[in-house]
């Protein structure tokens, strides 16, 4: 959650560039709702079903949640106003994101560097 | 008159070895828990190795002095620097090998829920915003 907050505390950059931030886990509803009401500026997805997940092939068999079931593996998205993808990275240890300034830095080589 | 000064024998040889085992280790643990209180979380490749540079220290206080307690500390700072990196090396992830996310392909269909239950589609990526989709391992 620390590098959510870090995000939410950066909107005015995101926002700056045209870009949301979407956040993703197979959170249900209510601890969403909870993800939400703390990150007011991010758009907090619950996707308990996995139907996002699934769909993206993020699930990651070796890590799994406190239920057991396997869960997200940290991945983070580019996705351009027509739904394409610009970009796709995940870091090599569980324990490492990308910063605030590494995230934005990857918006604008990849979003906004399009002719 | 001239005054005769002669060395003492140290009373306890290596003890410094031995502090300095046990400060590197506690320092790097101390490093990491700064780092993630701060927020860089990023990969921690000096935890293990302080603690190597303990057990290091430990050798060398034990060589200069054994003793039961030197042999079991030496012990205690080996396990340490194991689980380190059992910590480090275990938490490696294995990179993105699916077909369904690639760069240039339109976002795959999908269906989910926004925290206020309302449906969410990849149709919703499309508008006057880009996105920025961070997959995480939930609030627990």
């Amino acid at each position: 959650m620390k590098e959510l907050v870090q995000l939410e505390q950066r909107h005015e950059d995101f926002a700056r560039r045209e870009t949301r931030v979407v956040v993703v886990s197979v959170d249900s509803l209510e601890d969403a709702k909870k993800s939400q009401a703390e990150l007011p500026h991010l758009l907090v997805l619950s996707d308990e079903g996995r139907g996002l997940s699934d769909a993206a092939e993020l699930i990651d068999a070796q890590n799994k949640g406190p239920d057991g079931r396997a869960i997200d593996a940290p991945t983070t998205i580019l996705i351009d106003r027509q739904g394409k993808v610009r970009w796709l990275y995940r870091p090599g240890e569980i324990i490492t994101r990308l910063s605030p300034d590494e995230v934005l830095q990857a918006i604008d080589q990849h979003l906004h560097a399009r002719p | 008159m001239t005054t005769a000064t002669t060395a003492l024998p140290h009373r306890n040889p290596g003890r410094m070895f031995l502090a300095l085992g046990f400060g590197l280790a506690a320092l790097g643990i101390a490093c990491y828990i700064a780092q993630v209180q701060v927020g860089h979380l990023k990969r921690p490749w000096y935890l293990p190795l302080s603690a190597m540079l303990g057990v290091v220290c430990l050798v060398v206080s034990l060589w200069k002095r054994r003793s039961v307690w030197r042999v079991l500390s030496l012990i205690l700072l080996v396990l340490l620097a194991g689980a380190e990196w059992g910590f480090l090396l275990g938490s490696r992830l294995p990179s993105y090998t699916g077909t369904q996310v690639a760069v240039g392909k339109s976002f795959p269909a999908f269906a989910t829920v926004k925290a206020d239950g309302v449906p969410f589609t990849q149709r919703d990526l499309e508008g006057d915003r880009d996105t920025v989709m961070v997959f995480f391992r939930g609030r627990w």
